[in-house]
């Protein structure tokens, strides 16, 4: 479609005569709504389980989501900007320039019956300097923020399109105090094996349920602050809040466009970069 | 199979008599440890010694796929990669002359290029006067100066006008931004606005900016626009310093009121 499109516009441009000129104007109003086609957003409907785990009724998840020729490199460059981004990259070596001492030649050139020697801090000696070590070493790279918001719901897409993906009532008031038993039984009543590793997403967690589920080890629990790429490509089973899915809907959804929101959210990472700065400082 | 590793075990146990009384601590009549093979096995085992055992090696794990047809596997961390064509190897650069980068990795023969480091430094041109000293050295603001960056988005009278705001309406940084009038993009997008005096306004607008230019503010006071110039952006201060303003200013507004109520009744 694009390569066709692009012949006839190249041809109408050449030759300029009443006819190719009207192909082109078609061309103009076709070109948005392919670029609107390219990516995805389909809605499935999932079950929503109450805290017993008995079916209490349904909701949907619309998400957007890459094409399908793209979407595992999109993902890729997702989780590869996430890892890089965490590296510090502070390892260092010393060279032999940097090791202390080796000013002094360690005995003269000539006349001692061993082998010429300048230094004592070369590499070929031990506590001599290292060759090519590392050295402090900036890892990060830069991904476009729409791109990375397109990584995670393609994540999330295809998790929940594979049914891994289970909706849970709320249930930050049914553990009265902490107990990791109990929050085992729960995952044992939501079809969840405690040995897999399971991502819970929700929008608030309170401190009972946090102290239930913190033991856990395969187990991660997510707000919007924390949700990541890497933990939703690592969990065997996502499990959503209702609250949390409309979240979800709103931010990562099909009909999520317009400009405010945009700017908002640009200022809104803009303070939290300025609290990380500050901290670090 | 299982016949035929037996027995080519047992073969090599017959050849070698004296490694296996080497290594082994058994005392007794090797001869009849071995299996007893039966006629028919035996044959079957003939047939096959012959013939070449051919080693098939099967990757047990399902390939890679470069792209997802069907949106039916999900995404995990272990079946994701870049778009296909998207990385490129590096170049293997001194490891032979089939790499293609052998013997001199690509430097060519002697002289300073084929030498470690850059090389010339950048704009050298051999020794004739290059192009950054052959050229005059730009001053002041054109070479760059942060003195001479705009502080404002200016707007003159005449554009207001052309824009035909209707009387008793607001003109400001949003409604010029609404009308079209504006349309500040990257550094601007920060800064406030300044009306300047450029053309006539005849209708009767409150404008709001901050700062007016002299003319402006004629013009302006002769058509009887009212003005209000908007609040500077505050310095950002420490909390604890600006606690400390804080206090001070409520000290000496008591202060003045003190004053000003001693002042009254002694006048």
């Amino acid at each position: 479609m694009a390569s066709t499109s692009s012949i006839s516009f190249f041809s109408s441009s050449l030759f300029s005569t009443t006819k190719n000129n009207h192909s082109s104007y078609n061309l103009k109003l076709s070109k948005p709504k392919l670029r609107n086609n390219l990516i995805r957003s389909e809605a499935s409907t999932l079950p929503i389980l109450s805290f017993d785990g008995t079916q209490v009724g349904t909701t949907t998840l619309n998400l957007k989501s890459a094409p399908l020729e793209t979407s595992r490199a999109v993902v890729h460059r997702g989780l590869i900007t996430d890892l890089r981004n965490k590296r510090r990259g502070t390892a260092s070596t010393l060279t032999r320039g940097e090791v202390r001492g080796g000013g002094r030649k360690p005995y003269p050139q000539k006349k001692t019956g061993r082998a010429r020697r300048g230094s004592q801090t070369t590499p070929l000696r031990p506590g001599g300097g290292t060759v090519f070590g590392p050295k402090p070493k900036d890892w990060s790279v830069k991904i476009n923020k729409k791109e990375k918001r397109l990584a995670i719901s393609t994540a999330l897409a295809s998790a929940v399109e594979n049914e891994n993906a289970v909706v849970v009532e709320e249930f930050e008031g049914e553990f009265e105090t902490p107990k990791t038993k109990e929050f085992i039984a729960l995952m044992r009543r939501l079809g969840l094996d405690p040995k897999e590793k399971a991502l819970f997403f929700m929008t608030e967690v309170s401190e009972n349920v946090e102290r239930s589920s913190r033991n856990i080890g395969t187990l991660k629990m997510l707000t919007p602050r924390t949700l990541n790429l890497f933990d939703i490509l690592d969990s065997e089973k996502l499990v959503f809040t209702r609250s949390a899915v409309e979240f979800l809907n709103e931010r990562y959804g099909g009909e999520y466009e317009s400009e405010g929101e945009d700017e908002e959210e640009e200022l809104e990472d803009g303070t939290e970069e300025e609290d990380s700065t500050s901290s670090a400082e | 199979m299982a016949s035929l590793i037996s027995l080519s075990t047992i073969t090599t146990s017959s050849t070698s008599p004296s490694c296996n009384q080497l290594c082994n601590f058994f005392k007794g009549n090797v001869q009849n440890l071995k299996i007893k093979r039966s006629v028919f096995q035996n044959e079957l085992c003939n047939v096959k010694v012959n013939e070449r055992i051919r080693l098939v090696v099967r990757s047990r794990a399902s390939p890679i796929p470069t792209s997802f047809e069907s949106s039916k596997v999900r995404l995990r961390l272990d079946n994701l990669g870049p778009q296909p064509g998207a990385t490129k190897k590096a170049k293997r650069k001194g490891r032979g002359h089939a790499a293609g980068q052998g013997g001199s990795c690509g430097f060519g023969m002697r002289g300073q290029k084929s030498r470690s480091g850059p090389g010339v430094r950048p704009g050298f041109e051999g020794g004739q006067m290059p192009l950054y000293r052959r050229l005059p050295k730009l001053r002041g603001i054109a070479g760059g100066m942060k003195a001479g960056l705009p502080k404002y988005v200016p707007v003159n009278l005449k554009d207001i006008e052309a824009a035909g705001f209707k009387e008793g309406e607001e003109v400001s940084l949003e409604s010029l931004k609404k009308k079209g009038i504006i349309n500040p993009s990257g550094r601007e997008r920060r800064l406030p606005l300044k009306i300047l005096g450029d053309g006539e306004l005849s209708v009767k607008v409150n404008l709001k900016a901050r700062a007016f230019s002299t003319s402006a503010k004629e013009k302006l006071a002769a058509a009887g626009c009212s003005l209000t110039v908007l609040p500077g952006r505050k310095k950002w201060v420490k909390p604890s310093v600006a606690k400390n303003i804080a206090r001070a200013d409520e000290y000496f507004a008591k202060k003045r009121a003190a004053a000003e109520s001693s002042e009254a009744p002694s006048a």
